[in-house]
């Protein structure tokens, strides 16, 4: 989270807590729910579907470029690189 | 009495919000910037594979776009091997070893690439790779990983339109 955001938060207790009189207890509440909603934390399971997604389409697109090197080589019937290291 | 209940206040919610921002919000961050990176990699691919099937630049030879070719084999690897790493990544652990090496390996590929691409006037493709360097700078910060020298010149790079180019 940005760090103007984290300071935002806690000033924001701060005023819950001096200003509105709530206790600390509340103020963390306060704080936490309104975080929550603004700044949702994904799962560890939400996570892995969006890593999962990454991983099929890596897989996906590595086996394209492997394909487009393989029609290359079949094409021209063996090695077709130019640009050695 | 006044200041000392505030200052508590403060420090109490200091330590909650902290603790609640920093650990899993670094994996979310790294993550998600990830899962851009991976998307911004497929859009140069899509890229250079439209301007080869087209046939529009001459330049781009069979040979050429398999070099391309190989190389986004291993943008793509070194994509899945990062995913796979975060999936087992835990809070307050140090980052995985894939991102830096992502991050070593977007310097090499831009090395391999640009020259390959500039010699054919790809000015869009260019932008293109860049674009999905810059978005592995931001994972390796979000991680707080040093960026390399190349990797650095890669993003300071301008290209220049060449005539017959994509």
């Amino acid at each position: 989270m940005d760090p103007n955001q984290i300071a935002a938060y806690i000033q924001l207790g701060g005023v819950l807590v001096n200003v509105l009189g709530a206790s600390i207890g509340q103020a963390k509440t306060l704080v936490s729910s309104i975080k929550a909603e603004l700044h949702p934390e994904m799962t560890d399971a939400q996570l892995d579907e969006v890593l999962a997604g990454i991983e099929s389409d890596a897989d996906r697109r590595k086996a394209l470029a492997d394909q487009d090197v393989k029609d290359v080589e079949g094409a021209t019937g063996g090695d077709s690189s130019q640009s050695k290291p | 009495m006044r200041q000392r209940r505030a200052a508590l206040a403060y420090v109490v919610l200091l330590s909650a919000v902290l603790a609640a921002a920093c650990a899993v919000s670094l994996k979310q961050k790294a993550v998600l910037g990830l899962q851009v990176a991976e998307q911004s990699s497929g859009i140069a691919q899509d890229a250079e594979r439209s301007v080869y099937a087209s046939g529009v630049v001459k330049a781009l030879t069979p040979a050429k776009h398999a070099d391309i070719a190989r190389i986004f084999s291993r943008i793509f690897q070194d994509e899945r091997d990062a995913a796979q790493a975060m999936r087992a990544w835990k809070a307050g652990e140090p980052a995985p070893a894939s991102v830096g090496a992502l991050l070593a390996d977007a310097g090499a590929a831009w090395a391999a690439l640009q020259p390959l691409l500039a010699d054919i006037g790809a000015t869009n493709i260019i932008t293109t790779i860049q674009d999905w360097v810059g978005k592995v700078v931001i994972i390796a910060s979000t991680v707080n990983l040093g960026v390399p020298a190349d990797v650095k010149a890669a993003l300071a790079y301008k290209p220049v339109a060449a005539g017959g180019g994509d």
